[in-house]
């Protein structure tokens, strides 16, 4: 099989000369060992289990006729058809879950019967070679290893040492190292395979690729993959790896790389998208900060229209400077009024006082005649009544005073009683002039009364005045205490006066203000233009090109890979529609695409597998697998193991005509190629008792272990 | 002696005269066939004279006496009014100085002129320490006759006639001690020291009078 590479990659050159140089695209395809990677003649190897061994204990949480039951299982296995004959649920499946275990490293058995699994043991032969998996499950995780060497005793700690290949304690790593062990065994590789991260919001695309696991899946055939004819969407990166078509390693990395490419691409646009939607974010932004500019400037030339509404305030600011100055002047013309009646009030006080004062003197006064008068009359009158008296007697020694004593005493100017001189007495008092002065006191009295009145008319009409005036001045407190309160109209003036120098002081600083924002709307209006005036172009500007280079080398790939693999193609072909219509199935033909697709031409349609009837996919999946390995056998083309676990082949199809197929195939397989393959069966259907030598038959309701 | 004494003196003797005359009591003696009427006591004469010479203490007394005798009360109510509109309290008031034993002035020389005219008689007992005591006055029948006769035709003594029968009227039974007992009840007085003029307690009487009757004098 001769491909020119150089050849490939000039004829694509020309296609995308306009783009690529031939090194560009030698570099676009990279490739180098993968060209000769694949074969399809077969390695010759073949696997083959030879014992299967395991220990442990049936421990329950609840309790069962089996409970704490000690499981020893031990079975020599047989090249040609193994069968264990069971019925269901009583431990088949879990056997082959053992030994894929002890070859994969992976174990799929279910948890509970696991845990009773404490020791596997599985000799396995390649070719002629022979190995021997031990697990030890005692402990938490696993210890495990793989021993150039065949031996059926569970190997003590530090036992075949030297026989170990490898040994691992952790199930990961076990696997891992099988892989190696196999894929170098059967020329296998991981055929790769991209996909979405499985992480949220992550858009990065990984890579992917076919592990011993998942070609265990063309070995291993569960009866629950059964409606698949391979396994999942790898199937036929299984496929092409069993076949080992020339180019199918440049093929897979190809369509890694365009998957890849195809990944960037997109995430480019998105990117590309992300920016631009950036871009639109930030354009918007700055229209936002534009708009809220042009609605401040605005605003500003409003407040500046609006300074014309200081004109009320000022008119207000007037009215109540005059109201105040109005309301000022009647207070000073009040108190002026106050204090001129306080004047007048202390005025007449004072004269009245002067007067009351002048009454009271004047008063005493006309007392002090009146007793002056009455002790002139009084006088007078008692002179009378005690006049023309004579002493009679005396009053110190009581003698009688005679008339001659006294008529003696007269004439010589002598007391008649102590005989003093009283010549120059005035012994009478001289009623005359005492009459005058009573005259001139009653003349003095009259005016000093008819003063009184006068005074006392006066002091009336006083009275009359200072009532009046506190009449007055009640009033006028009064209208003093109605003047209105000039700290209010005071704390309105100046509020309106601050009120207007802020009104006045917005229309100066806002013209710097207004300057500012026409600047600011400037930069913003300049910026939203770049914005709208600059796309971004970004990553890889040839990355279609490339893509297309690869989708056509692919192509061109594919149609070199399929031309050449025809023959290969067409004896699987013919060797699967020999065994789908040995085990009863009614299919003409079958046909494989370039992209391997396979197709079962019934009645005169080409239908996929799962189109065919449930009961009879089983059949053609059989016979998938059992040609791929006769290919191996009968023309030495492919890879395939030739070793097959096949776990309950019969429990769908209850069809009895299958049932017979099933048991003649078995028995055909068996007689033709039972030295050249194995294949491990597990089965309920007692029919199938008795189609092969090595079987292992358990009566009903028994356990396999 | 100048008028103002000899007028003052002039009072004197007819004020103890009347007083005598007044508020003495009827008397017959066969020794002394002239005394016709007895006054014992010169601190009774004190007392009276007291009255007479303070129309505001008379006022005062008054209306203590109508506190205690509702009944009289509207005759004091008037007594009192014409004393006060009448201006008596100043017109009137002969000051007096307060003695040992409250109002007192000597009386001597008034007595003994009464007696060289002949009006009244006087006898007294010297007590074992030689002070006067138990005064007694006699008023004879030549003084009676010269009040009868000529007292009626002075108008300007009349007052005198007029309160003296005031006096008689309400205060006439009492002796001089129990005179001076409601005398000394009054603070102007009380408190008037030994020689020193007893107060004017027109006000007080002012007040209680608004306070009994609820008037202004």
């Amino acid at each position: 099989m001769s491909f020119d590479y150089k050849n490939f990659v000039n004829s694509l050159q020309k296609e995308f000369e306009s783009d690529f140089n031939s090194e560009e695209i030698k570099e676009i395809l990279d490739l180098d060992t993968e060209l000769t990677q694949d074969t399809p003649l077969s390695t010759g190897k073949r696997l083959e289990v030879n014992y299967i061994a395991f220990t442990g204990k049936k421990v329950t949480e609840e309790e069962q006729e089996y409970s704490d039951q000690e499981i020893d299982y031990t079975q020599e296995v047989h090249s040609g058809v193994n069968m264990w004959v069971a019925d269901n649920l009583k431990g088949k499946s879990s056997i082959f879950k053992i030994v894929k275990f002890a070859l994969t490293g992976q174990d799929s058995l279910k948890p509970n019967i696991s845990k009773w699994i404490k020791h596997i043991l599985l000799i396995f032969s390649i070719n002629d070679k022979r190995f021997t998996v031990y697990i030890n499950k005692e402990k938490k995780g696993i210890q495990a290893a793989l021993y150039n060497k065949e031996f059926r005793g569970y190997p003590n700690e530090g036992e075949y040492e030297d026989e170990k290949l490898f040994s691992s304690t952790s199930k990961d790593e076990f696997q891992s190292q099988l892989e190696d062990f196999f894929f170098n065994q059967f020329d296998y590789y991981s055929l790769r395979w991209t996909q979405k991260s499985s992480a949220k919001d992550s858009d990065d695309l990984l890579e992917a690729g076919a592990s011993w696991l998942t070609y265990f899946k063309s070995i291993f055939l569960e009866s629950k993959d059964s409606g698949d004819l391979m396994y999942g969407a790898q199937g036929t990166k299984v496929f092409q790896m069993l076949l080992g078509l020339h180019l199918t390693s440049p093929i897979n990395k190809l369509s890694v790389a365009k998957d890849k490419m195809l990944h960037l691409k997109g995430k480019q646009q998105s990117f590309a998208t992300t920016q631009i939607s950036d871009i639109q974010t930030e354009k918007s932004g700055l229209e936002d900060e534009l708009a809220e500019l042009n609605q401040k400037f605005s605003a500003i030339t409003r407040a500046e229209q609006q300074t014309a509404n200081t004109a009320p305030l000022i008119d207000e600011y007037d009215t109540l400077v005059k109201e105040m100055a109005d309301e000022n002047s009647r207070m000073l013309q009040l108190n002026e009024s106050l204090q001129v009646n306080r004047r007048n009030k202390s005025k007449v006080e004072g004269r009245k006082h002067y007067l009351e004062d002048e009454l009271r003197r004047l008063g005493k006064e006309v007392i002090k005649i009146e007793k002056q008068q009455t002790d002139i009359k009084e006088y007078l009158e008692i002179g009378v009544f005690f006049s023309n008296l004579d002493v009679k007697t005396c009053p110190s020694c009581s003698h009688t005073v005679t008339k001659e004593k006294k008529q003696n005493a007269a004439s010589t100017h002598h007391c008649a009683l102590c005989t003093d001189d009283i010549s120059n007495d005035e012994h009478e008092v001289d009623t005359t002039n005492l009459n005058i002065k009573l005259a001139e006191l009653n003349q003095l009295q009259q005016s000093i009364e008819s003063g009184i009145v006068e005074q006392r008319n006066e002091l009336e009409e006083l009275r009359k005045q200072s009532n009046e005036l506190y009449g007055e001045s009640i009033k006028l407190e009064q209208q003093h205490a109605g003047l209105k309160d000039t700290s209010t109209i005071n704390s309105r003036l100046e509020e309106l006066q601050n009120t207007i120098t802020e009104e006045r002081k917005k229309i100066r600083p806002r013209d710097s203000e207004k300057n500012e924002i026409i600047e600011k709307k400037a930069v913003l209006s300049f910026r939203i233009n770049q914005l709208t005036a600059l796309p971004k172009p970004l990553g890889d500007p040839k990355i279609e090109q490339k893509i297309q280079v690869l989708i056509k080398a692919i192509a061109e790939l594919n149609r070199i890979r399929y031309e050449e693999g025809q023959s290969v193609l067409k004896k699987l072909s013919d060797l699967m529609t020999n065994e789908v219509q040995a085990l009863g199935l009614k299919i003409s033909e079958i046909s494989i695409n370039d992209r391997f697709d396979i197709k079962y031409k019934q009645d005169g349609d080409f239908l996929s597998f799962s189109e065919i009837a449930e009961g009879e996919q089983l059949r053609a999946k059989l016979a998938f697998y059992l040609s791929l390995i006769q290919l191996d056998i009968e023309y030495n083309y492919g890879r395939h193991s030739r070793f097959l676990i096949i776990d309950s082949p019969g429990k769908e199809e209850g069809d009895k005509n299958y049932l017979e197929g099933l048991s003649k195939l078995i028995k055909e397989l068996e007689s033709r190629f039972g030295d050249k393959l194995q294949i491990l069966v597990g089965t309920a259907e007692r029919t199938l008792e008795n189609t092969v030598t090595h079987q292992n038959v358990f009566p009903s309701q028994t356990f396999v272990f | 002696m100048n008028l103002e004494e000899q007028v003052r003196s002039y009072k004197d003797r007819l004020r103890i005269f009347l007083i005598l005359f007044y508020f003495s009591e009827n008397y017959s003696s066969t020794e002394h066939p002239e005394h016709k009427r007895n006054f014992k006591s010169e601190v009774r004469i004190q007392k009276i004279d007291f009255l007479i010479r303070n129309p505001d203490y008379l006022a005062y007394e008054l209306l203590t006496l109508a506190a205690a005798e509702p009944l009289k009360k509207p005759e004091i109510k008037a007594i009192v009014k014409s004393i006060f509109n009448s201006s008596e309290p100043q017109l009137r008031r002969m000051e007096m100085e307060r003695f040992f034993f409250g109002a007192y002035e000597d009386i001597d020389d008034v007595i003994g002129f009464l007696k060289s005219i002949d009006f009244i008689d006087f006898t007294s007992k010297k007590s074992t320490d030689l002070k006067t005591i138990e005064k007694q006055y006699f008023v004879t029948e030549f003084g009676i006759n010269k009040v009868n006769s000529a007292l009626s035709n002075l108008q300007a003594l009349n007052w005198y006639v007029r309160r003296c029968e005031l006096i008689k009227k309400y205060f006439g039974d009492l002796s001089g001690s129990q005179l001076k007992v409601s005398q000394y009840k009054i603070e102007e007085y009380k408190n008037a020291s030994f020689k020193t003029f007893i107060g004017d307690i027109s006000e007080t009487v002012k007040t209680n009078f608004f306070n009994m009757f609820n008037e202004r004098l």
